[in-house]
């Protein structure tokens, strides 16, 4: 008889280093386009809330100022140009908000992950 | 205030002193899509009621700009509203004449309820 330790109950194999790190399924992707009148923070708010499949209007709690600089964020991956030239530095940044684990890439790529519980369903509610 | 989206929300509190989140959402959105306030989409008006919501009203709360009532999502000046609105009265108004005007315009605030 083998022991169910590393499987869930769907099969997802759980890491085995040990750490308490939960393993995380993607949800969903969005990507932000500086030249869009849609601002960094309205696609993360929209990724997040096709994630939860509820409207954007719903995802309230909490107001993502209060999670994440995204004045920093804009600046720091998407400032204007300068000189003609646009600045443009590389990597990401990730912040919870509620259960959803959101990377922000400075390729404009937002990804919304989640932690896979054992035994959960890979539906969204 | 250096982002314009700001400043239109603050140049309608030299309207009226209390709007609805809502409300605000669909008049920046006619002047941002440059379209008559009861033409707005539901898509449009959720796209500018989201960065108001989650980032532009929690700032200017921060700054004592506005005060926001979280139960009813509504929307008054704060300590500072006067100093900001003469601050911009006197520089940034000239360039921000239009939005003024938009802001200030009537708004048919049957229209969203």
């Amino acid at each position: 008889m083998t022991s169910s330790n590393d499987h869930t109950d769907d099969g997802a194999r759980l890491a085995q280093d040990g750490n308490d790190d939960p393993d995380m399924t993607f949800v969903t992707q969005a990507h932000y386009d500086r030249e869009s009148h849609r601002d960094l923070t309205t696609e993360i708010i929209f990724a997040i809330a096709a994630a939860a499949d509820v409207a954007p209007s719903e995802v309230k709690d909490p107001p993502l100022y209060e999670c994440v600089d995204i004045a920093a964020i804009e600046d720091g991956f998407f400032s204007p140009k300068v000189n003609g030239q646009t600045r443009d530095c590389e990597g990401s940044v990730a912040f919870w908000y509620d259960q959803y684990h959101v990377e922000g890439a400075s390729d404009g790529w937002i990804t919304d992950s989640k932690p896979i519980t054992r035994g959960e369903e890979l539906d969204f509610e | 205030m250096a982002h314009p989206r700001r400043r239109y929300l603050v140049y309608t509190l030299a309207e009226e002193t209390e709007w609805s989140l809502d409300e605000l959402a669909t008049k920046l959105a006619a002047w941002e899509t440059d379209t008559p306030d009861t033409d707005i989409a539901t898509l449009t008006r959720q796209e500018m009621y989201t960065p108001l919501y989650h980032a532009h009203v929690p700032k200017l709360v921060d700054l004592d700009v506005i005060e926001f009532d979280t139960d009813t999502e509504t929307i008054t000046p704060g300590p500072h509203a006067v100093q900001v609105l003469t601050v911009l009265e006197g520089t940034g108004g000239s360039i921000d004449n239009r939005q003024v005007a938009h802001a200030r315009s009537d708004f048919d605030r049957v229209g969203t309820q």
